[in-house]
């Protein structure tokens, strides 16, 4: 592996390096980002996340969004309505508050859920 | 015909391969009229006594910003072949063209394959290849991009790349940001025995943003500067001109030759 590689890998993950939009610790971001791809965060933002692909919230993360995704992998904190077509994990630390429609939800221990849920197949 | 545009300043160090450019521009199919300036002012002038000439392949010779300098000086770029000889270690423009060394630059100029190059524009001033900002830990930048997203934080470093040529990117300019985020640094185990705010200048910026846009604008609260054009300013807009210019080049692409 060529060393600029390996220094990058040390200091992030996989994930933050193939998001198309990754936005990092410190950032304070507002507005809206629609994309085909992954979305990493790792900030402060508000505002609407639409995406055809992945949204990552990182445990430090505080976002008051809108989401619309394939995939939410909630780390973090996640305030509003969140439409997830397959996917939506509230890992351990997670805390989520808002309406939140997912065909398939897992929300891990320790994991915050205030607001309505519906998990269905046609989310 | 060429139109050879040399800087003075090149002349102590390099000047062997200089007297390959003379020896090039003086005969055969790279005969040409050699301009030696010394000032911008002296460039604009044979830029313009070239135009005169009718010349339309007009020659850069020395360092990426003496390229640049040479392609935002004529008004009729539109009509205008530009070429590239470096002749500074690391040419990052180099690179990006294709041109390896003097033997290979002098090869494409014979070839004379046209490329038209999307440029990179900021405020107003082209831009071939990428462009790093760099930032005062006390003037951090505030970014719009595309008029829908806002981006504040402690950035000290940004790097454009033009990717309106990649496939497997959607948006023309892509950007990514470095610096020391504060809510860490804080946290950070202290290694040495400095305070936190000293050790954060002495680590390399982490990688803290990765995001794409069609336009972008940067602004500061203290002037700041390019690493091509070094034009000094509090705000710049940055677009890219998919019409650019058109470059000798032996890069190809079916995408782009003319």
């Amino acid at each position: 592996m060529i060393p600029f590689l390996a220094r990058l890998k040390k200091q992030h993950t996989i994930s933050q390096l193939a998001a198309e939009y990754y936005l990092g610790p410190g950032l304070h971001v507002r507005g809206t980002i629609q994309t085909d791809n992954d979305i990493y965060l790792d900030c402060n933002f508000a505002g609407k996340l639409i995406t055809e692909g992945l949204i990552e919230i990182d445990v430090n993360a505080r976002a008051k969004a809108e989401v619309s995704a394939r995939t939410l992998l909630l780390h973090g904190e996640l305030k509003g309505p969140a439409q997830v077509r397959e996917r939506a994990v509230l890992a351990g630390n997670a805390s989520y508050e808002g309406d939140l429609q997912a065909s398939v939800l897992e929300v891990q221990p320790g994991a915050q859920l205030k607001g309505q849920v519906r998990a269905e197949a046609n989310a | 015909m060429f139109a050879y545009f040399l800087p003075r300043h090149q002349h102590a160090a390099k000047d062997t391969a200089l007297k390959q450019v003379r020896e090039a521009a003086a005969k055969g199919s790279l005969s040409g009229q050699l301009f030696e300036f010394s000032s911008q002012d002296e460039l604009a002038k044979f830029v313009a006594q070239a135009t005169s000439l009718q010349i339309k392949s007009f020659v850069a010779v020395g360092s990426d910003r003496d390229f640049h300098s040479l392609i935002n000086t004529p008004a009729n770029v539109a009509e205008i072949a530009f070429g590239y000889i470096p002749l500074t270690p690391r040419s990052h423009l180099a690179a990006v063209l294709e041109l390896s060394n003097l033997k290979n630059a002098l090869a494409a100029l014979r070839q004379r394959r046209l490329t038209t190059y999307p440029v990179m524009l900021l405020n107003q001033k082209r831009i071939v290849g990428d462009v790093e900002i760099e930032f005062a830990a006390d003037n951090p930048p505030q970014l719009e991009l595309d008029q829908s997203l806002t981006v504040s934080g402690p950035l000290q470093r940004l790097r454009l790349h033009n990717s309106s040529l990649e496939a497997r990117v959607t948006k023309a300019i892509e950007l990514e940001g470095f610096g020391h985020p504060t809510a860490k640094t804080t946290s950070a185990p202290a290694r040495l025995e400095l305070p936190a705010s000293r050790q954060a200048q002495h680590r390399p910026p982490t990688r803290l943003m990765h995001v794409l846009a069609d336009k972008l604008e940067i602004s500061a609260q203290q002037p700041f500067q390019d690493s091509i054009v070094e034009q000094s300013s509090r705000q710049l807009k940055i677009s890219i001109d998919m019409a650019g210019i058109h470059l000798i080049t032996p890069k190809h692409s079916e995408l782009l030759e003319v």
